[in-house]
């Protein structure tokens, strides 16, 4: 190993040269080396929560990268199953196909979505969440860029569950939800159980887009001054956000104004105010159901639902459909 | 001493290099030293703090580098991956981190990255007692401490 072709000028004993081997090699190296050189090419933040871990020197630096990038994991606390649901249970591990046709939705929709949605044997550890934002990412106080994704890999392994698509427009500050049933199939609706397992779906699908924008309503409020690009996204394509320096200016300015309270809310006749499970006090801004329409009608129909009351919204749903049925979402 | 075009570096303890000058000031030190006063280009420059071993690692790796920028064809960009791959695979931990610093100290920004990276993948997605170990890191926590650091950070375990 050594390189004796040298050895006559080389400076140094052997056993200096084993007890250099032995030291800490970060010893060698300047704080600013370890910062922008490593810590910044880690981006995960789980391994760079580890590296707090080690010792206080990494503990120190590590907080002072300025790119992190976090996998939210979004977890299911399994409860005890409710004996007198069996199906709705077995359900939500396992659906694989319904059909529903599409004639019958929107009245199907509004028979299972006036009742408030209650998820049956899951939770989402929302403490664990506001922990991970709150104590951990709050300690990045000079991050410059921030990626952030929600993993849903966990969950709902069906193919065949509704398409959803999220949006958080920085220009009206608010968030969309639009959900298109065509991927939910039901042909053979026989009984009560099976409409319970499409509310089930539907239920978990709005969860976890209520979930979706909570989380954002948190990192929102906390936003380092030295930020300038946050992107978010998650696992299941359901949405991306990605601002810039100007756009996070202009949040973290509404944010020291105003609280939370009332900026997501259900907002379609039905579904307005549709208690949540945790029953806290964020609804949704927006939810909006698609259906099988043409082209053409899109406009139409968005500005039916939207004129009037929120005229700055046309312009983004429109927007959000369109681009879907170019990527042929619907 | 060098002929035209070429540049003698000293290493701390004595070995002297004679290197072409477009390798040579693959390091943004170097270039300024020689930009700035001439006689570093006729006389010798003296490479503080770094020795024979790690200087003729970092005449290797320039000298990979600066052929390929003058000439693509002969040295295509797949080649000096895998050059780079080779390079950081053959280092041991301590010639790894002597490089770097000696890297960092000459501004050859191209292999302070590569060793970077090479770092941080070994960082990457390993226990803190398995960091710790790998770099022979001193836990310098106190017990307390290292308790409440795990209740803080359950999600990363």
């Amino acid at each position: 190993m050594e390189d004796l072709g040298v050895k006559n000028q080389e400076v140094g004993t052997v056993a200096e040269k084993q007890m250099k081997k032995a030291e800490d090699p970060f010893q060698r190296l300047p704080d600013d080396v370890i910062i922008f050189h490593i810590f910044d090419k880690i981006l995960d933040a789980k391994s760079l929560c580890r590296c707090s871990c080690v010792s206080k020197r990494f503990s120190f630096l590590v907080f002072q990268s300025h790119h992190v990038s976090l996998k939210i994991p979004i977890k299911i606390l399994h409860q005890e199953p409710n004996p007198a649901l069996p199906r709705a249970r077995s359900a939500l591990q396992s659906v694989h196909s319904f059909t529903i046709h599409m004639g019958h939705f929107p009245a199907l929709i509004r028979h299972i979505l006036l009742r408030p949605p209650r998820l049956i044997g899951v939770d989402i550890d929302i403490s664990f969440l506001s922990n991970l934002t709150t104590q951990f990412l709050t300690k990045f106080t000079s991050t410059k860029s921030l990626f952030l994704e929600f993993d849903y890999s966990g969950l709902m392994t069906t193919s065949n569950e509704p398409l959803v698509k999220w949006k958080f427009d920085s220009k009206s500050a608010r968030y969309i939800l639009l959900i298109s049933p065509r991927n939910l199939d039901c042909h053979n609706i026989i009984d009560v159980a099976d409409l319970v397992l499409i509310k089930i779906h539907l239920d978990c699908n709005l969860f976890l887009a209520y979930n979706t924008f909570h989380l954002m309503e948190m990192l929102f409020s906390w936003l380092p001054e030295s930020l300038n690009h946050l992107v978010i996204t998650d696992t299941k394509n359901r949405g991306e956000l990605n601002l810039g320096g100007s756009d996070l200016v202009a949040i973290r300015d509404r944010h020291a104004n105003s609280s939370s309270q009332g900026r997501i809310r259900f907002i379609d006749d039905p579904l307005r105010e549709m208690p949540l499970p945790n029953g806290g006090g964020i609804k949704f801004d927006h939810i909006f159901l698609a259906n099988e329409w043409n082209a053409d009608e899109d406009c139409l129909r968005i500005r039916k639902a939207f004129e009037g009351r929120d005229d700055d919204l046309i312009e983004p749903v429109v927007n959000m459909v369109r681009e879907i049925r170019l990527r042929g979402g619907f | 001493m060098a002929s035209k075009g070429n540049l003698t570096l000293k290493s701390c303890n004595g070995k002297e290099f004679i290197v072409e000058e477009k390798v040579a000031v693959m390091s943004t030190t170097i270039k300024n030293m020689v930009d700035v006063d001439d006689s570093f280009a006729q006389g010798v420059i003296p490479i503080i703090g770094v020795d024979g071993k790690i200087l003729a690692k970092l005449i290797e790796y320039c000298k990979e580098h600066a052929e390929a920028d003058e000439d693509e064809e002969v040295k295509s960009e797949e080649y000096l991956k895998k050059f780079d791959e080779k390079f950081v695979d053959e280092l041991n931990l301590n010639d790894l981190y002597d490089l770097l610093k000696a890297s960092n100290y000459l501004e050859i920004t191209k292999l302070l990255n590569l060793l970077c990276q090479k770092v941080a993948s070994m960082i990457k997605g390993k226990k803190p007692e398995e960091i710790r170990r790998i770099f022979n890191i001193k836990n310098d926590f106190t017990p307390e401490e290292e308790e409440e650091i795990n209740r803080q950070n359950p999600w990363a375990f």
